[in-house]
């Protein structure tokens, strides 16, 4: 493969083995598909002959009865997050079964799915979509030599990569906390419930064949809410459990008590104020990190006082923004992902607390996703560069840490994406040069704060009057990064093994981004 | 939190060799104060450091660690005589000469923590130049005095008019203690807002999230600050009209009163010039 | 006799220094393999300043900025070379 620069600076691969040829980023305007239709896939559903009973006595009966064969994609989601079993479960029976070369796709895989490395190498998997990190991070950085290259998509481009048939999804494996005879599920009730079905809900619309994975089998038909109806639903199979929901607020989701961490909170939210993002009828996203969520503390305390409403939150929603909601701050909450179990509760006593699934949350291409309705995006970063790009997924050390969520989708489309993070963590700069992953363009970033200083993008001369205007602290977002290199020292370079591109990154509207390449062992 | 202190939104940092270190893990501290005060940016923040009172065998140690460091202030606790504080200025001076540093470039603010002391203050205050500041360390005073600390600080009430009064004849600063209840905000509010109207300069906050509440407090309530700037408004025209006395918003304005205006608008860090207004 | 500073506080760092044979050094934790070239010269800096003793001095780095281990460094020193005077 031949390497290409793209508008980013990046060098990456004119074509991916195992998937044909791609094109380089081109920029954050240029989103237009060609030609000029959203063209979405044909999608032939297996049908289920009338009086068929969809109740599989086990998993292996549902899978012999869905016509899974070597070669074929299977789908999971990631709304449990690190409390999830249902990919473990599955993969072990697919595993038993004698099952080879399947391609694996999901929402995430997380620390808690570290064992899909060894179903990489028996030869169960053999190749992956979906964001990596862990041991399955480390495995397609330093051993892998057969699979193809991990590629790793935003929320809305995954759905984009679904719709238009660049994913073609077999069998979808879909975990819910509550589920009938017929295959109406949801994951709002239920002991397992974990809230929003967003990326369940897309697949379901796209596969062959669905297979809900439920520990919650409840009389017909499943009410209140039907988050994926039973016409979309080939088989149900009932387990023991289906996962942890109270290790879904685990990790990035709580607000922080740190107070450099809230100091920097507290600028972001002056900013806001500043820009006169915070007005009747605004929309907002807060990422699901402890410091946006105590953006969304001040950011509220303001509304309280000036008396706003807003229009809607999204995302990711957290406990937070269900309270802003019940307080008749915003109108509307559209929930693609639920940080915390408990949303499940709110949407089925809050009627505008609306479940959205990943197309019409985050994909660029079809008439309408919510982030391109977005005023103002909080969102968080592992590090940043002078150029205001972020890099979400490789840590200092060059590995996969980390998912992109929806941070590209929330910033290419709001009018307002501030990127939030310390000047250092742990003694490391989050300030660099050059990102070692360009995973949101700088384009689509018009600040980011630190505890030291608001740097705000060239781009915006406005923004910068406003901010100098009320007194904001405005610093140089290059000399930033040399006071705090200052201080921390310099780092070694990482040695990469560029023969080996572990994983691209591609941006919402299929091009690529960056690679991620392997390290040397 | 030590390394990101300059960012948390005070004006001043106080670095603490006392109390906050136990005996074991004074010189540690000590070093690491000094590094830090040479390290860390602090951007116009003020550096200061609280080393140990004079009864102990560190506070030498302490000022030659931390002199060449270049701290704004030196914060002398359990200060109880002239000659004390008298000993403590020399002995920064000789740092300073030793260390190319300005001579009487480094304040020196002093803790009263006795009754005696405060009985003293408007001696101490003027025991040397360099004294800057003062404040009360009101635990050890109430212990000093055999009362109870209370919420409502009614019982150094007195003790701190008497310090003010020193402060404000001396031309120095005063600080008023901490408020120890971290979650509770209002309380704060209310009584950084009586430090205020008190005549102290400022406040000791004893944790970062009390920071945005204080300088609050210290910020003039919206009706007194919009009558000072009324007030104002009023004066420029009155001296141009030559009147010596007029009233504002049904209360008599004279010069006294536009001084205390001027000081809200200070306060509320509104610039104002005393040729123009006063009579 | 080891002689200990600092702590294995979030932004902290511990060092340890013992009498040996030659004069070694070990940086290990968090950030050691990101910061190796910083640290070593800073501790081959510090040892130098107090006369190269013969010492093994670990610096276990918890996410510290380098001032704080070249402090908790020299404390340590001094810790040990009064020890042994």
């Amino acid at each position: 493969m031949t390497m290409v620069k793209n508008a980013a600076g990046r060098l990456v691969p004119d074509e991916l083995p195992g998937i044909g040829s791609v094109r380089p980023f081109e920029g954050v305007t240029g989103v237009a598909p060609s030609p000029a239709f959203n063209t979405i896939m044909e999608v032939k559903r297996d049908v289920v002959p009338m009086g068929t009973n969809k109740i599989a006595p086990d998993l292996r009966t549902a899978i012999e009865r869905s016509g899974l064969c070597d070669g074929m994609t299977i789908s999971f989601h990631h709304h449990l997050r690190n409390g999830d079993r249902v990919v473990a479960q599955v993969l072990e029976e697919l595993n038993c079964m004698g099952f080879k070369n399947l391609v694996l796709m999901s929402s995430a895989l997380l620390e808690c799915h570290n064992f899909v490395v060894d179903y990489i190498r028996s030869g169960l998997i053999r190749q992956i979509y979906a964001p990596i990190r862990g041991a399955v991070g480390d495995y397609f950085q330093t051993e892998n030599e057969k699979l193809p290259p991990v590629i790793i998509r935003t929320h809305g481009g995954r759905a984009r990569a679904v719709e238009e048939g660049s994913i073609a999804v077999d069998v979808a494996f879909i975990g819910a906390s509550a589920c009938d005879m017929s295959g109406n599920m949801t994951g709002m009730s239920g002991p397992s419930a974990f809230g929003s079905l967003g990326y369940g809900m897309q697949d379901a619309r796209f596969s062959r064949h669905v297979i809900a994975v439920t520990d919650n089998l409840v009389e017909y038909p499943l009410r209140p809410r039907i988050s994926i109806p039973q016409y979309l639903v080939h088989q149900v199979v009932v387990l023991d459990s289906i996962g942890d929901p109270q290790k879904l607020a685990t990790g990035s989701v709580r607000i922080t008590k740190s107070p450099t961490q809230l100091a920097l909170a507290y600028h972001a939210y002056e900013l806001m104020a500043a820009s006169g993002a915070i007005c009747p009828g605004f929309s907002y996203q807060a990422g699901g990190g402890g410091i946006s969520m105590a953006v969304t503390q001040y950011v509220r305390e303001y509304m309280q006082r000036k008396d706003i409403t807003g229009s809607f939150a999204l995302g990711g929603i957290t406990a937070d923004m269900v309270s802003l909601l019940e307080e008749g701050r915003f109108q509307a909450l559209f929930d693609v992902q639920s940080f915390d179990p408990a949303m499940g509760a709110s949407m089925l006593r809050n009627p505008t607390h609306y479940e959205i699934d990943a197309s019409w949350y985050a994909n660029p291409l079809n008439a309408g996703c919510m982030t391109h309705q977005l005023d103002v995006a909080v969102l968080g970063a592992l590090d940043v560069d002078v150029d205001f790009n972020v890099n979400l997924l490789t840590g200092h050390d060059g590995y996969l840490r980390s998912g992109m969520g929806g941070h590209p989708d929330a910033a290419g489309g709001a009018k307002l994406t501030v990127v939030v993070l310390p000047s250092f963590r742990r003694g490391l700069p989050s300030i660099k040069k050059s990102v070692q992953t360009i995973c949101t363009p700088g384009a689509s970033v018009d600040a980011i704060v630190t505890e030291r200083g608001i740097c705000i993008n060239p781009r915006r001369e406005d923004l910068l009057k406003q901010a100098l205007d009320s007194g904001l602290n405005v610093v140089d977002i290059e000399k930033l990064r040399q006071d705090t290199e200052a201080l921390t020292g310099v780092m070694d370079p990482v040695e990469f093994d560029e023969s080996r591109v572990a994983a691209v990154v591609e941006y919402r509207d299929g091009s690529i981004l960056d690679v991620v390449y392997g390290m040397k062992r | 939190m030590l390394q990101s202190c300059p960012s948390l939104g005070a004006d001043c940092v106080i670095l603490d060799l006392e109390d906050a270190v136990a005996p074991v893990h004074k010189d540690e501290a000590r070093r690491l104060v000094a590094y830090a005060l040479r390290c860390l940016p602090f951007d116009g923040v003020e550096k200061v450091v609280r080393i140990n009172d004079v009864s102990t065998p560190w506070w030498e140690l302490d000022l030659e660690e931390i002199v060449p460091a270049g701290p704004d202030v030196i914060r002398l606790p359990k200060a109880e005589s002239v000659e004390n504080i008298r000993m403590v200025d020399n002995r920064i001076t000789e740092l300073e000469k030793a260390n190319g540093l300005p001579e009487g470039g480094i304040e020196l603010h002093i803790l009263l923590e006795s009754a005696q002391a405060v009985e003293n203050v408007a001696k101490l205050v003027r025991s040397c130049k360099r004294v800057k500041g003062v404040g009360l360390g009101g635990q050890d005073l109430t212990a000093d005095m055999g009362i109870r600390k209370t919420s409502s600080g009614d019982e150094l009430a007195y003790a701190n008019g008497h310090m003010i009064l020193a402060a404000k004849a001396a031309k120095i600063d005063c600080f008023d203690s901490v408020y120890t209840d971290i979650n509770d905000g209002e309380g704060l509010l209310a009584n950084t807002r009586k430090a205020a109207t008190m005549g102290f300069s400022g406040k000791s906050a004893i944790h970062p999230s009390q920071v945005r509440i204080i300088n609050q407090g210290f910020c003039p309530p919206e009706d007194i600050l919009s009558h000072a700037q009324d007030v104002i408004a009023a004066a420029k025209i009155a001296r141009t009209e030559g009147r010596g006395a007029f009233s504002v918003n049904g209360k008599m304005v004279d010069g006294p009163v536009i001084r205390q205006a001027m000081n809200v608008l200070a306060q509320a860090g509104i610039p104002c010039n005393s040729e123009e207004v006063l009579p | 006799m080891c002689i200990l500073a600092g702590s294995d506080g979030k932004s902290d760092c511990f060092v340890t220094v013992e009498p040996a044979e030659t004069m070694e050094w070990k940086y290990q934790g968090r950030n050691s393999q990101l910061f190796a070239t910083r640290t070593d010269s800073m501790i081959q800096e510090t040892l130098d300043r107090y006369g190269s003793p013969k010492v093994r001095l670990i610096v276990g780095d918890f996410g510290a900025l380098p001032f704080v281990i070249r402090a908790r460094v020299e404390v340590a020193l001094e810790r040990a070379l009064k020890e042994r005077a």
